[in-house]
């Protein structure tokens, strides 16, 4: 199979400009952190993996990944898979910015109530340019697939959403839509307008069964899948002893401290801000609870992504609110940390917390169950769906402060029930294995491809 | 004597050579406009676009041949009476191939039907499931297939019953080689925005490609206005704006 895929973030993001190659600028031959860094998120946690596994099994013979990556040298190459860089001029991106940025609140069910509809939103001037960056992608894959001749466009996220029916051809086109699609949430006069894009492809692949419903309420006529996200446990190795208190001393955790780890980017949405003002009250009964903050912005929330720096905004706020709380000093921000540091995180922690207010899914958790850590987890995440509530974590309103310290205290104070949950979570983490979410993905891709009804 | 023979001599081989470059001129350009229409009938189905680029090509022989004959000193008169009766016939013979391929070209515009749609003319009720050069084809309820001359739609009465049909309007364009399709779709919609107030808003503009080839891209730009009233007048005045805004873009980009 060939195979031709398509995001907006890119799998590496490269750290020193003027690289070039008078073909493919190979990735391999560089050094990670000093020359290129793998874009957080679902795009190296999930998709890489995907596409390497899909060549190692030869169901892929060659894949083509088409993504914005506007400072990058046109085509790069990373053990066999080609990256091709597309670019926007400066108007166009920032037009493009502003509306996918909407359109990602309006999606969340987060956006002001002032803020416009989506179909308001497709009015505006710089939708045109949105629609201009899929229209490049689109003509993108098609030039390439002339010298190529794939056989599956496989499209992610809803900011490429119009790319697979501007591509205007027949041949499979599959969607993998990675952000929440709650019917509570869209409306049913949104429907005409995304049915238009979504039937486009003959199918499409969310993170949740209730998305699943929800897509084919809103229109959707083509083959819908569920497939939950998943990880690679190989990835995250067990840190050492001398690991684990570097890190504890860098960040001047003490021995007797209980640290409750939150790992998301800086982004309003996640719910910092409800962890620092649940801390606040638990730390009345618990005074050496500690918060941990590890992560940074997103490709298009980071300065050095699409430039929408809102990640350095959110943290001043965040840590003026935890001096307001007196906190100062219980809260902790790391940002953004290399996997050693992040394992050693996990390791430390004696429970892990994720308040979003909307989630896509919530892989974080996955990751915490790994390392045996009891996980208090917003109603609003896609992963609450396998949390079992008073088992292997906590399912909680990330709207009703009192449930979340309630959560919080009860963890905390409880080392037994900590070492329990953390044991059940790390069975029930079985289910987001990256050899079962690979072969149902796999499985789809190729019944799509084969035409199998 | 043997001067006059010579003379003569000369003569037929300078005619010889006229006649041979004569043909030799029909041949190159029959071959160079069948070339170029066949790459303007890509839309059209091969068989009937073969059949179009033959008659081309016989038309233009048939005018080499006739300077051919002219030059041989015969009589063209009774030899051009044939031929235009021939033409004749032929087109007497193809209108409703003709009548059909120019129907398609007013349907979507002035006549508001399209794929998708459920319709009733000519006693076929269903769902139009494709529209080609010559006939719509409708997929009746009883699973059934109706071809519908495309004439039929400017000659009969066609009920439309989808329920947006009387507000669609359906612009076609085309973006000229050399000129960037997403800058182009870009400022073709920032243009249909400011007609917002004259449009349905639940159904944002868009556009579609239809074909393209090395010299042009051929799409339709896909509005819903607000009253059915207007979509003429909101036509055509789009259409001239249109017309404006890729010329401005053909400048830039020449």
């Amino acid at each position: 199979m060939r195979l031709s895929v398509c995001s907006q973030t890119p799998l590496v993001r490269l750290l020193v400009n003027g690289l070039s190659s008078h073909d493919f600028l190979d990735v391999g031959e560089l050094k990670e952190y000093r020359d290129f860094i793998f874009s957080p998120g679902g795009v190296t946690r999930m998709v890489y993996p995907l596409l390497l596994h899909m060549r190692a099994w030869r169901m892929v013979e060659d894949v083509w990944w088409v993504s914005l990556n506007p400072t990058a040298p046109p085509k790069l190459i990373l053990n066999g898979i080609k990256l091709y860089s597309v670019r926007v001029d400066d108007k166009s991106l920032k037009g493009y910015g502003s509306v996918k940025e909407l359109m990602w609140r309006l999606f969340h069910g987060t956006a002001d109530e002032s803020a416009p509809s989506l179909l308001e939103l497709a009015w505006f001037e710089d939708y045109a340019y949105f629609n201009l960056y899929n229209r490049i992608c689109a003509e993108t894959i098609r030039e390439l697939d002339k010298e190529e001749d794939f056989d599956l466009f496989y499209i992610h996220d809803f900011q490429q959403l119009p790319t697979g029916l501007m591509l205007n051809t027949l041949k499979p086109k599959v969607f993998r839509w990675h952000i929440p699609f709650n019917d509570r949430i869209i409306p049913p006069d949104w429907s005409p307008f995304l049915a238009k894009f979504f039937n486009a492809y003959e199918a499409v692949i969310v993170s949740c069964r209730s998305y699943l419903d929800s897509l084919v309420k809103r229109g959707y006529r083509g083959r819908a899948y569920h497939i939950y996200p998943y990880i690679d446990f190989k990835e995250y190795r067990r840190p050492s002893k001398v690991e684990v208190d570097a890190f504890s001393e860098k960040y001047k955790i003490e021995d007797d401290d209980i640290v409750a780890l939150l790992v998301a980017r800086l982004d309003p949405l996640k719910g910092h801000d409800i962890a620092i003002r649940a801390l606040a009250r638990a730390v009345k009964r618990i005074p050496n609870l500690k918060m941990v903050f590890v992560g940074n912005g997103s490709f298009s929330s980071s300065a050095g992504g699409l430039g929408l720096n809102k990640a350095a905004a959110w943290r001043e706020k965040l840590a003026g609110l935890a001096e307001s709380l007196g906190l100062g000093g219980r809260v902790v921000f790391t940002g953004h940390l290399p996997q050693g540091e992040l394992d050693a995180a996990y390791e430390r922690c004696d429970l892990f917390i994720l308040p979003s207010r909307a989630e896509g899914f919530g892989l974080v958790v996955a990751e915490a169950w790994l390392y045996g850590k009891p996980v208090i987890v917003s109603s609003e995440a896609g992963i609450s769906e396998i949390v079992e509530d008073g088992k292997t974590g906590y399912v909680v309103n990330p709207n009703n402060f009192e449930m979340v310290t309630e959560a919080l205290t009860r963890l905390a104070q409880n080392e037994k029930m900590r070492a329990e949950m953390g044991e059940s979570g790390r069975k029930a983490v079985e289910v987001l294995s990256i050899e079962r979410g690979m072969k149902e993905e796999a499985d789809v891709l190729k019944d799509v491809v084969e035409g199998v009804p | 004597m043997i001067i006059l023979e010579l003379v003569n001599l000369t003569d037929v081989v300078l005619r010889l050579a006229t006649l041979a470059a004569i043909l030799l001129l029909t041949f190159v350009i029959a071959r160079f406009f069948g070339a170029i229409l066949r790459r303007a009938l890509r839309p059209v189905p091969p068989l009937l676009a073969d059949q179009v680029v033959k008659a081309m090509s016989l038309f233009i022989w048939i005018i080499g041949l006739l300077l051919v004959v002219n030059q041989l000193g015969l009589n063209l008169d009774l030899l051009m009476v044939l031929i235009i009766i021939a033409g004749i016939a032929l087109v007497v013979a193809a209108r409703d191939v003709l009548s059909n391929i120019v129907s398609k070209v007013f349907m979507g515009v002035f006549v508001p039907v399209k794929v998708g749609d459920y319709l009733t003319i000519d006693g076929a009720s269903g769902k139009v499931i494709e529209i080609n050069q010559l006939a719509a084809i409708i997929l009746m309820d009883d699973g059934s297939i109706a071809t519908i001359p495309n004439a039929k739609f400017v000659k009969e009465v066609s009920v439309n019953k989808t329920s947006i049909a009387s507000q669609r309007l359906s612009i076609p364009v085309s973006i000229k080689g050399g000129v960037s399709l997403p800058r182009a779709e870009a400022e073709l919609l920032k243009l249909a925005y400011k007609y917002k107030a004259h449009l349905d808003q639940r159904f944002p503009p868009i556009f579609t490609v239809k074909n393209r080839d090395s010299n042009s891209v051929e799409g339709e730009l896909d509005l819903l206005v607000a009253d059915p009233e207007q979509r003429e007048t909101l036509s055509r005045e789009l259409a001239v704006k249109i017309k404006e805004v890729l010329d401005r873009l053909g400048s830039e980009s020449a």
